[in-house]
């Protein structure tokens, strides 16, 4: 009940009013009213405790059980402030709720004496209003913050499908370019052996069909990484001739069987040297000259470049490729720039393609930041115009261009030393292929089906080169790499050459294999020469172990006694060689091989009249990297051969 | 007659304020309705016998600004860890609170529920990290405060608990000052 001490007047009732119960403290946690209990205080106090003169106020709000001590310290002081509690609800019997907030604040009431009397107070409020107000403000927060989660998962969920495409592209690029691996490479071998004119013939057809599967595969694997944003440009120098000359070369042949002139400009003035990728713009002429010589049954194919004239910037570059072919009608001038579209569906029949080659040329052009465009005459030929944005090089040298220098020696398996290989790959098919490039070299081949066991073949034998397959079962070729490589270093191996041999050709995949101590990667379908060059360049780049198999020559009796003699003369020859290659001697290098051709088999040494003709070629081509190669071999082969006499 | 304070706490939106309202009313709304500051209710029970009076305090979930206030989780004998199944960092979260609230209660029992296991089919929390929580030992119930599935069950286990501790553990000690 209301404290007789405050005496019921207008003020009391608007207290009430107000919806205010207000109390003042007698003593730890015992209130007496200063008004009437308001309605909703009724509701959720008994009429009882209600009007009692004193109330335990914990007891029925529980939640001043945290407020009050805080309120006890704060009545201790004198302060004219007010102290205010957080929101908190109770619900009464019909399950209304109600939003109540407390205050305690200090008043000094005139007194009878000079300090008057202090009296502490609480007040409970009903404070639906400003509650609504903080649960609007942070009800938003929370559908702000909701929304924002939703938004960071399905962009998750995004990037796992784009995720999930990428790789299912890559295992597709994998389990097609692995039987196709098996099927060019027996038909480049079937192709070298003898066949009747029939049969040629047929085995020439599965060539081409292959080779232009295999483009189809290389595009739509190209288109698919534009677009999952995989293709990342390289940034390095290149000499603008040499690029516009490999790709004319290319298309030359292919014009010269058709009576076709191919011709090209660059504009003067322009520097020789830029940065940027050129594989990639490579790519783009290619497909642009293909296409161009696709429709063009006559007359002439024309390169030219020059600055873009309308970006002054150096560097900034514009290539057309004009063509005297059938033309492009008006209203398809966009449209073949689209995938698999051409201009006119029945040009697909007599033309073939799958318009592809337009639309990833597209794509590059404009992560060049340039952009492709064509302008054409119908019935009298088309231009393809395209703006590409390089760096210019400091360079100023110039190389020899593909076509103009002297051909450079075919790489044959014969060319091989003697090494001890060890192939990792679960396809029988592949490694069949392999033995067959291997055929005619004096490599001993061994195989492995899986990663497990190659590295217990690999930690357990010694082998001069490993070829890897990168995706085998039980073990993969990278995990088996990896902990090859590790264990090479703890036990403080030299470096075993570990060359991956995959037909999964995602950049990342080579930045993978590189990374986990592959010395290269091979993409498959791989060319006999591409593998033998391969091994050729890894299996010399590494510290051969003192412990290499020597190479055991079995001579005729009659020799037997001076073919070591021989060995140790040309020694000196060797050293003559290293000199040579250093100071780039060719003449050196031209007369030393002359005298290996033609000395080392008359002494029972047949690969040191190959190695020498090899040697007297270089020299004469003027050609240091086969030289060295050349000299390299000679050397191991010196270090590692034997003489023994031959059995009767 | 025994009372016992147990505090709802977990992130905002999983469905606290909800399954009291299921619990002690019986009734579900689909409406939002974060809660500020604290939610008081009132439930009473029968457990083996013995009335008792369970205080709920739904405290106001935790979000970026907002986080649960020691002073208000004094005095429970047990407390509720709410997560919610579609939204798995909830999970995460209810685990990293239950450290700060046994921090500020002790060794009081407590128990997870993942709520909203009407939308199984939305659900992120998966079954491997349900299984980390059977593996420290950790009770928890898959509930819908929109069905009522297990919400009785929650508190009615939470509350036998409480007045049952296992071997008179340093629960007892706050049952006595709770009594």
């Amino acid at each position: 009940m209301r404290d007789p001490k405050f005496p019921a007047g207008p003020a009391a009732l608007v207290l009430c009013a107000m919806q205010f119960a207000v109390f003042e403290r007698m003593s730890l946690g015992v209130f007496s009213f200063v008004n009437d209990a308001p309605a909703w205080f009724l509701q959720l106090v008994s009429e009882d405790d209600a009007r009692a003169s004193a109330i335990t106020l914990a007891e029925h709000f529980p939640m001043l059980e945290v407020f009050l001590p805080i309120a006890e310290s704060f009545w201790k002081t004198t302060s004219s402030e007010r102290l205010q509690s957080e929101f908190w609800t109770e619900s009464d019997a019909a399950g209304t709720e109600y939003h109540l907030q407390a205050f305690a604040f200090n008043s000094l009431t005139p007194g009878s004496g000079e300090q008057g009397e202090m009296h502490r107070f609480l007040v409970l409020d009903l404070a639906d209003a400003t509650y609504n107000e903080r649960q609007q403000v942070q009800l938003y927060a929370h559908e702000m913050s909701m929304s924002y989660d939703t938004i960071s998962r399905l962009n998750q969920e995004v990037e796992r499908a784009t995720r999930a495409k990428s790789d299912f592209l890559a295992s597709m690029s994998h389990e097609i370019r692995t039987p196709l691996n098996a099927i060019l490479g027996m038909a480049d071998l079937l192709s070298a052996s003898e066949l009747n004119e029939d049969q040629r013939k047929y085995v020439a057809v599965f060539q081409r069909a292959g080779s232009n599967l295999l483009n189809l595969i290389n595009d739509i694997l190209d288109l698919s990484k534009v677009e999952a944003g995989h293709l990342t440009l390289e940034a390095i120098d290149f000499e603008l001739a040499d690029v516009v000359g490999r790709a004319t070369e290319l298309i030359r042949v292919r014009a010269l069987e058709k009576g076709v002139a191919v011709t090209s400009a660059i504009a003067p003035g322009l520097p020789p040297w830029f940065i940027g990728d050129p594989t990639r713009l490579r790519q783009v002429m290619l497909n642009l000259l293909g296409n161009s010589m696709k429709f063009t049954d006559q007359g002439s194919l024309h390169v030219g470049v020059q600055q873009d004239p309308d970006d002054p910037e150096p560097g900034h570059l514009r290539f057309s490729i004009s063509d005297t072919g059938i033309g492009i009608p008006a209203d398809k001038l966009t449209s073949i720039f689209e995938n698999f579209t051409q201009a006119d569906t029945s040009t697909t029949r007599k033309y073939g393609g799958t318009g592809l080659g337009l639309s990833i040329s597209r794509q590059l052009v404009e992560l060049m930041q340039g952009r492709l465009w064509v302008e054409s005459d119908l019935g009298k030929g088309s231009t393809f115009f395209f703006t590409a944005k390089f760096g210019v090089s400091d360079r100023q040298d110039a190389t020899v261009t593909a076509g103009e220098g002297p051909a450079v020696p075919a790489t044959t398996s014969a060319d091989l030393a003697p090494m001890h290989i060890l192939l990792a790959d679960d396809s029988a098919d592949n490694r069949f292929l392999i033995q067959a490039y291997l055929k005619g070299s004096a490599c001993a081949l061994e195989f492995a089906e899986n990663g497990e066991i190659a590295l217990a073949k690999m930690m357990s034998e010694h082998y001069d080169l490993v070829l890897m397959d990168a995706h085998m079962p039980v073990m993969d070729g990278y995990e088996a790499a990896a902990e090859f490589r590790a264990w090479e270093r703890e036990t403080g191996r030299p470096r075993l050459p570990v060359l991956a041999l995959t037909a999964d050709a995602f950049k990342e995949s080579i930045e993978r294999s590189v990374q986990v101590g592959f010395n290269t990667h091979l993409t498959k379908p791989i060319r006999k020469a591409t593998l033998v060059e391969a091994i050729q360049k890894y299996a010399l780049a590494c510290d051969r172990p003192g412990d290499a198999p020597g190479i055991t020559v079995y001579v005729d009796s009659a020799i037997a006694e001076i073919a070591p003699i021989y060995l140790q003369n040309i020694r000196a020859d060797l050293g003559r060689l290293l000199e040579a290659e250093q100071t780039g001697d060719f003449e050196t290098i031209r007369t030393l091989g002359h005298n290996l051709k033609g000395t080392g088999a008359s002494y029972g040494f047949d690969r040191i009249s190959e190695i020498g003709a090899v040697m007297e070629q270089a020299g004469k081509d003027k050609l240091l990297e086969p030289a060295r190669t050349c000299i390299a071999e000679f050397k191991i082969y010196l270090e590692n051969v034997r003489v023994e006499q031959e059995r009767e | 007659m025994i009372q016992k304070k147990i505090c709802m706490v977990g992130t905002f939106g999983v469905g606290k304020t909800s399954l009291v309202a299921r619990f002690v009313r019986s009734i579900f709304s689909d409406k939002y309705h974060t809660t500020i500051g604290v939610k008081i209710d009132k439930k009473q029970l029968v457990v083996e016998g013995q009335e008792v009076t369970l205080m709920l305090w739904d405290l106001a979930g935790e979000d970026a600004v907002t986080q649960v206030r020691p002073a208000h989780l004094r005095g429970a004998a047990g407390y509720i860890l709410v997560a919610d199944g579609t939204r798995s960092a909830t999970l995460d979260a209810a685990i990293d609170l239950r450290e700060r609230v046994a921090a500020e209660l002790g060794d009081v029992p407590f128990i997870f529920v993942i709520n909203k296991a009407d939308l199984r089919e939305e659900w992120q929390v998966t079954d491997a990290s349900l299984e980390s929580l059977s593996q420290r030992d950790w009770s928890y119930l898959l509930a819908s405060a929109k069905t009522g599935e297990k919400v009785e069950q929650l508190f009615l286990d939470l509350a036998g608990r409480i007045l049952k501790p296992a071997h008179g553990g340093p629960a007892s000690a706050l049952d006595a000052a709770n009594a």
